[in-house]
């Protein structure tokens, strides 16, 4: 656990510099869909950026500084690398959906809209279930495949189901019917269903990943 | 010796790379000495390396070494991100590696020049050696693991950085592998040599063996015979001389007015190398 701790402050050590280049994504983000899709949206977009901007940011430092090599001299087994890469994703993910949250009633006062914090909640759960399908979908593609247009795919795919989301979201009805089968769910066990339904995925996920990058020459 | 006696041990290693194959090649490192991995460029040195380290993945064969806390590895290129300062990939270093001496590190960095505030794009290639030499050191580590360390170095730095590794081997245990393809650098320094040619071990052993076992050969063309020519390694013919490497064992098949003499490292890989080149 303290090699995976140890890991993650290795990881957010490395994006420190490049922080700044990723407020750019979240800027083109924020303000088409506060404008065209209301304050509710910044939530799984914000969140979104999670898997389009960190995974590519973590790995393209790994190949930028040899990092893999890094990680060996400095004794971080490779399980240890994916579950921290892994943390480390899931923890932006989560930091990044607490942004939106916070962002979008801060936007709706803004914009003089109205704001429900159930639905709020609501769309933060789904957007971290989403996006961490998005995550334990992507992660094995990044640990398994040399750096090249594979990688490249994958992340197009994911921003083209984020973005036909936030489109949909878009569409009256679809949103009508999103919000009153939210009203009518039990939005507790739903919860729960997901998140439960998400930790599978994860840990297949990062079996997968560890297997992948096992058999790696680095 | 004894397997204890040896601080790292590679079995029937293999490692395939399109049409290159390492191996199947044994190495024992022995503790307390300084190990010479020679080769040319391309012959497996770097392979070999990152396959004892786990770096690459052996496709068959068994690896014992310490636990990498205890080993010092540096690479011919930084593995550190290059906007990083010296000061911050000393500080990762600091948090991972047990036993880390800032003290030292620092003392190292000042004899190596290099301030704490320099982004590591902003060295060259030397200096980016030797600060990558000063963290493997930066813990004191029992054995140190360096691909071509001198390579980027002036005469001036080179020497320096074998001083350097002579007062670590100081220590008692204390064991180290580095690999080159600057013969010179073994000279006067390593106690035991891995010659690698084409993915096989060539030798594997005592310097001072090596050098016993072979002898450097030089006469005039008329001295060469039809049964004394096949066992010239690497025959160098000229206008009014030749000369080429023997097998020690061999020496009787030459004349009296053949030069035999020792040779140095260099001589013995590069007539190696050529007869090599000869037969391909």
């Amino acid at each position: 656990m303290r090699a995976i701790v140890h890991f993650v402050g290795l990881d957010l050590r490395s994006m420190r510099p490049n922080a700044k280049y990723m407020l750019i994504p979240v800027l083109v983000v924020i303000v088409p869909v506060l404008l065209l899709l209301g304050p509710y949206m910044l939530i799984p977009a914000i969140s979104g950026l999670a898997v389009v901007s960190a995974p590519s940011s973590l790995f393209a430092n790994d190949e930028l500084g040899r990092l893999d090599t890094l990680y060996t001299a400095l004794g971080i087994r490779r399980r240890q690398v994916v579950a921290g890469r892994y943390a480390t994703c899931l923890l932006l993910m989560i930091a990044l959906t607490v942004a939106g949250v916070l962002l979008a009633p801060i936007a709706a006062l803004a914009l003089g809209t109205a704001f429900d914090w159930a639905t709020a909640a609501a769309l933060a759960a789904g957007s971290v279930a989403l996006v961490g399908i998005f995550l334990a979908s992507g992660l094995p593609a990044y640990f398994g495949l040399d750096p090249g247009p594979l990688r490249i795919v994958v992340s197009v795919l994911h921003v083209a189901v984020l973005t036909f989301v936030c489109v949909g979201w878009a569409v009256p009805e679809v949103r009508t019917a999103l919000l009153a089968w939210l009203g009518d769910a039990n939005l507790a066990w739903l919860t729960l269903a997901a998140f439960a339904i998400l930790g599978v995925l994860m840990a297949a996920s990062t079996a997968l990943s560890t297997r992948l990058y096992a058999q790696r020459d680095l | 010796m004894s397997r204890t006696e040896h601080i790292v041990e590679a079995l029937g290693l293999v490692k395939r790379r399109g049409e290159f194959t390492l191996g199947p090649l044994d190495l024992r490192v022995p503790r307390g000495f300084v190990t010479g991995m020679v080769g040319a460029n391309g012959s497996g040195k770097t392979t070999t390396l990152r396959t004892l380290l786990g770096l690459v993945r052996a496709d068959a064969g068994s690896v014992a070494m310490p636990p990498m806390g205890a080993v010092g590895v540096a690479f011919d290129q930084p593995f550190v991100l290059p906007y990083w300062r010296v000061r911050d990939a000393a500080e990762v270093y600091a948090a991972s590696r047990p036993g880390w001496d800032q003290d030292w590190f620092d003392r190292l960095c000042r004899r190596f020049r290099l301030r704490a505030d320099e982004r590591v794009k902003e060295l060259s290639r030397g200096q980016g050696n030797k600060l990558m030499i000063a963290l493997a050191m930066g813990n004191h580590p029992d054995l140190l693991i360096l691909d071509e360390p001198t390579s980027g170095l002036d005469p001036a730095a080179r020497a320096d950085l074998v001083d350097l590794l002579r007062e670590h081997m100081r220590r008692e245990d204390a064991s180290l592998l580095f690999s080159t393809h600057i013969t010179g650098d073994l000279e006067h320094f390593a106690d035991y040599l891995v010659f690698v040619d084409n993915g096989q071990v060539v030798y594997s052993g005592a310097l001072d063996e090596l050098v016993e076992r072979f002898a450097y050969v030089k006469g005039a063309p008329e001295d060469l015979t039809a049964q004394n020519t096949p066992l010239i390694r690497g025959l160098r013919r000229g206008q009014a001389s030749f000369d080429g490497i023997i097998r020690t064992a061999d020496s009787a098949a030459f004349g009296p007015g053949v030069h035999l003499e020792t040779p140095t490292v260099e001589q013995i890989v590069v007539h190696h190398e050529r007869r090599n080149d000869e037969e391909h």
